[in-house]
């Protein structure tokens, strides 16, 4: 590591570069690529045509442009499409196979994939820039019914449950990076909770881009069945560089009937350095639909890395009864942006959502709350809640709340609010004169700030999400 | 792009900017025909927007790239035609025009040396202001044709720290027309320091007949200006209103405003207003209610550029049949606005269940020592409240007749000037007995 990269890795501890032998494709996007990304993987015949029509459909669409958001165009031939460690290609067969350098890299990152080792209670699939290292605890999973394994593997065993529910929420029509997603994903999770089956343990994927020039594009599944239930957990980091690099995933979550998921992401993609240098572009198109009576979907995110955040992880409310959530804190510094928010469309009566959003930015950062929520003709008695709050830390930060409310029912209720702030000198001055000192006393104002979205995460994500804003917000509040 | 962000214009603007430039030779200036000629050819490079347009997200404006419109041709008209014209009082300094050109038979002037009323097009020689240029960087294409296209644009001036006791009454009326007539109001207010003034601008119909009404209006407050504002759209179901308001308030200025929006098959409103100085206050009420198929837009911009400055806002909304409603107000605060204080309520009240509310209130914050708050609700009639009226022996229909009217008094309950509020609360009446 050069002497710059380790004195920028202080600042962000996952900063590293993994050197291991990669399996590249070349540079630059076209039907030889798409074919190629599926060759590679063996995939059926359905998934190469589904690639081809979104990259045909996609050569006809320009990068949307609304977000509130600056970034100079990205050039799409100037990305590696496909990038594998060399000692993946030959397909290990169990943990025991992969390249030790690489069960290294997840070590370091706290990511324990020997399951001798690991925390109790979550199983993991590492997913290293396009292929999935491995899953943990496959029997405990299969005992009960659940599948859990890399998309790879599910289109190769459970292609029927693949071709079922593959871009019934995120159609590869559906916007730009979605179907740049849908022509050259290389991997990501599968999850199947059968019928009646509730989860007994949180279920993990944890992303890390390691290549340079690499986009990452990563395609999560899940779905769970008739009073099924699931709790799912991501995390991410890349290493630190100087360029910008593309991440751009789909993540698709089905409820059927009395069906619940949970569905909980920290992101901590390197985000650039204190010039704006660097960073990851997190452009992520992540939906869920309550297709089933009763059914739940819950978002909760912490969002505190990316040098852009650009994504609304959204609820089609489409069952009677069904209920939607989104709890969001997304903290943006240094020259970070981030645009996210939610979408609540509320098709079926008595839908319920609720959309808690917290926005922290600091130094010259810019982040903006974007929901929509959307009461259709028919969602009688529906009802929505939503409450946005920004802080500010500095006066050369942004913050901004663009809310969209369309209603077109009488009987919706929907509410909304948001606040600005910021941690005030009166505060700060009240708790130091109880005696915490400065560190403490911002620590525990911004935990209080954004405890209704910390509560609702897995008890050991809720106590990293409070270090990594910490951490991050040491060198910004003074 | 599927599709475009704007759709160009038919020929017919055209020939309806030639019809009209010919006529203005030799009454303009040369640099207002220049100004008007560089104008149009904005308005036809940017086209009408279409709905991918965020600003015009929810409001479909298309169908004026190719309607069939004429300029007015006026019949002579007296006090009679007008006297059941809304908010009109003899004692008010009113100021009358009918299809856009002045009539100062109909205007009732008392206080000329305190209150100059100059035509635009004499105000604008080589020396006089652009107007192109106050607010060259957020035009819309509608506010470039109607700099185009006005016809007796008018310059109100208070002089510095006169206090004018009388209400202002700028009434711009239309006349039964048989064909579709495009109206350019235009209008330019300015207090000068310490001036006081109430004044009520109002847009009406006299018969029945479709027009486009595209208004644009400059409001400019200098140092401890105090203004009561009253905006009024009143128009009959057949007309397209399309309204820019832009107002902009030095040092120590306060500004009352009431937005009334009841009239128009289709109302869009872009209020904007521009606290540049330090220590300007803001309190800003609005009421919009329609039905059948109307459509209303009410744009709001609240821009805190300078420290020490507060605004308030309350916006209300009454939907009923098939009507749609947008509101989209934003507050903006600057880097070094210090000590701002923001806030923004928006209520909407839906009487049908096939009328469509779209609201989307915006938060834009560029600086830490601020306090802004913004709220948004919908809903119908609380059926609590129906049911402890029907407790008291009040029957539904006029319960819901009650909540109502209670609902939108609440906007107007703002109002100082209690025949204003008279006035206004007539005009609900209306809105109300065929309503509920």
């Amino acid at each position: 590591m050069t002497d710059a990269l380790a004195e920028r890795s202080k600042e962000y501890k996952y900063g590293f570069v993994t050197d291991v032998e990669m399996d590249k494709l070349p540079k630059g996007l076209n039907e030889g690529i798409v074919r190629a990304i599926s060759a590679r993987k063996k995939e059926p015949d359905f998934l190469l045509q589904f690639r081809l029509d979104a990259f045909k459909w996609w050569q006809e669409q320009e990068p949307p442009a609304w977000a509130h958001v600056e970034f100079p165009p990205i050039d799409f031939q100037d990305i590696h499409y496909y990038a594998a460690p060399k000692s993946m290609s030959d397909g290990p067969q169990s943990l025991d196979d992969v390249d030790p350098e690489l069960l290294k890299t997840f070590d370091r990152l706290g990511v324990p994939l020997h399951e001798r080792e690991r925390l109790a209670g979550v199983a993991v699939d590492a997913v290293f820039d396009s292929v999935s290292v491995g899953t943990t605890h496959q029997d405990l999973l299969n005992e009960m019914g659940v599948i859990f394994c890399s998309f790879s593997e599910a289109a190769h065993k459970h292609p029927e449950l693949i071709k079922r529910y593959l871009g019934t929420v995120v159609p590869p029509h559906d916007n730009f990076y979605a179907a740049l997603n849908s022509a050259v994903f290389s991997d990501g999770s599968f999850v199947f909770v059968p019928k009646g089956v509730k989860c007994p343990i949180d279920l993990s994927t944890y992303f890390r881009i390691n290549a340079s020039n690499t986009g990452q594009f990563e395609r999560t599944l899940i779905v769970c069945e008739e009073g099924a239930s699931v709790s799912y957990v991501e995390g991410c980091t890349a290493p630190s560089r100087d360029e910008n690099q593309l991440h751009a995933a789909i993540v698709e979550l089905i409820a059927l009937d009395d069906a619940s998921i949970k569905y909980s992401t920290v992101q901590n993609w390197y985000g650039g350095d204190a010039e704006g240098r660097g960073g990851i572009y997190n452009f992520v198109v992540k939906r869920g639909r309550c297709e089933g009576r009763r059914s739940k979907i819950s978002w909760t995110q912490v969002e505190a890395g990316s040098a852009i955040t650009w994504k609304y992880p959204s609820v089609i409310l489409k069952g009677d009864d069904s209920v939607g959530e989104f709890y969001s804190v997304a903290l943006t510094n240094n020259k970070m942006q981030a645009d996210t928010g939610t979408k609540m469309i509320h098709i079926g009566k008595n839908t319920k959502s609720t959309i808690i959003s917290k926005g922290i930015s600091c130094d010259q950062s810019r982040n903006s709350y974007r929901g929509l929520v959307r009461m259709t003709p028919g969602a009688t008695g529906a009802r929505n809640y939503s409450q946005c709050d920004s802080m500010l830390v500095g006066d050369q930060c942004e913050a901004n709340t663009f809310p969209y409310l369309e209603i077109h029912n009488q009987s919706a209720i929907v509410e909304h609010e948001a606040t600005t702030s910021r941690i005030s000198g009166d505060q700060l001055f009240y708790l130091q004169s109880r005696g915490l000192d400065s560190e403490a006393a911002i620590s525990l104002l911004v935990n209080g700030f954004c405890k209704e979205v910390f509560k609702t995460l897995p008890l050991e994500f809720s106590v990293e999400a409070v270090k990594l804003l910490e951490m991050k917000l040491e060198d910004s509040v003074g | 792009m599927k599709t475009a962000r704007t759709k160009p214009v038919s020929d017919q603007y055209g020939d309806l900017f030639g019809a009209f430039i010919g006529e203005r030779e030799g009454k303009d200036s040369v640099a207002l025909l220049a100004q008007r000629r560089a104008a149009y050819d904005r308005f036809v490079v940017a086209g009408i927007p279409t709905r991918r347009v965020e600003a015009w997200k929810y409001t479909d404006v298309t169908a004026l790239a190719d309607r069939h419109l004429a300029h007015a041709v006026l019949a002579p008209i007296g006090p009679d035609d007008i006297a059941h014209a809304p908010l009109l009082h003899a004692e008010d300094e009113t100021l009358v025009y009918v299809d856009g050109i002045m009539q100062p038979h109909l205007s009732h002037r008392h206080d000329e040396a305190l209150l100059s009323a100059t035509a635009l097009s004499e105000a604008l020689t080589e020396s006089g202001p652009d107007l192109s240029a106050l607010r060259a960087d957020r035009e819309t294409p509608f506010m470039a044709l109607n700099h185009a296209l006005w016809r007796d644009g008018l310059h109100l001036h208070l002089a510095a720290n006169g206090k004018m006791e009388r209400r202002i009454h700028v009434l711009f009326l239309h006349s039964q027309q048989s064909s579709d007539v495009i109206v350019n109001p235009r209008l330019l207010i300015s207090l000068g320091h310490h001036a006081e003034a109430s004044i009520a601008v109002t847009h009406a119909s006299l018969g029945d007949a479709p027009c486009f009404n595209n208004a644009t209006l400059d409001i400019a407050l200098d140092e401890g200006a105090q203004l009561n504002f009253c905006h009024a759209q009143l128009l009959n179901p057949a007309a397209t209103h399309i309204g820019a308001t832009s107002i902009t308030q030095q040092a120590d200025t306060t500004l009352r405003c009431m937005d009334f929006n009841i009239g128009a098959a289709l109302a869009r409103h872009d209020l904007t207003v521009a606290m540049v100085g330090p220590g300007a206050t803001t309190s800003l009420n609005g009421l919009y209610a329609v039905k059948d198929r109307q459509q209303v837009d009410c744009h709001t911009l609240i821009e805190h550029a300078a420290p020490n400055c507060s605004s308030r806002q309350l916006y209300k909304g009454i939907l009923d049949d098939r009507a749609t409603g947008v509101f989209n107000g934003a507050i903006r605060v600057y880097p070094g606005a210090s000590a701002t204080d923001g806030q923004q309520m928006n209520r909407n009240l839906l009487l049908s269940n096939t009328c469509k509310i779209n609201a989307k209130p915006e938060l834009q914050i560029s600086n830490d020592d601020v306090k802004c708050t913004h709220g948004a609700t919908v809903g119908r009639l609380d059926d609590q409240e129906l049911f402890y009226l029907a407790s008291r022996g009040i029957d539904t229909a006029t319960a819901r007749d009650m909540l109502s009217r209670g609902f939108a008094e609440e906007v107007l309950f703002q109002l100082a000037d209690r025949q204003l509020h008279s006035d206004l609360h007539e005009i609900l009446n209306l809105y109300f007995e065929k309503t509920v």
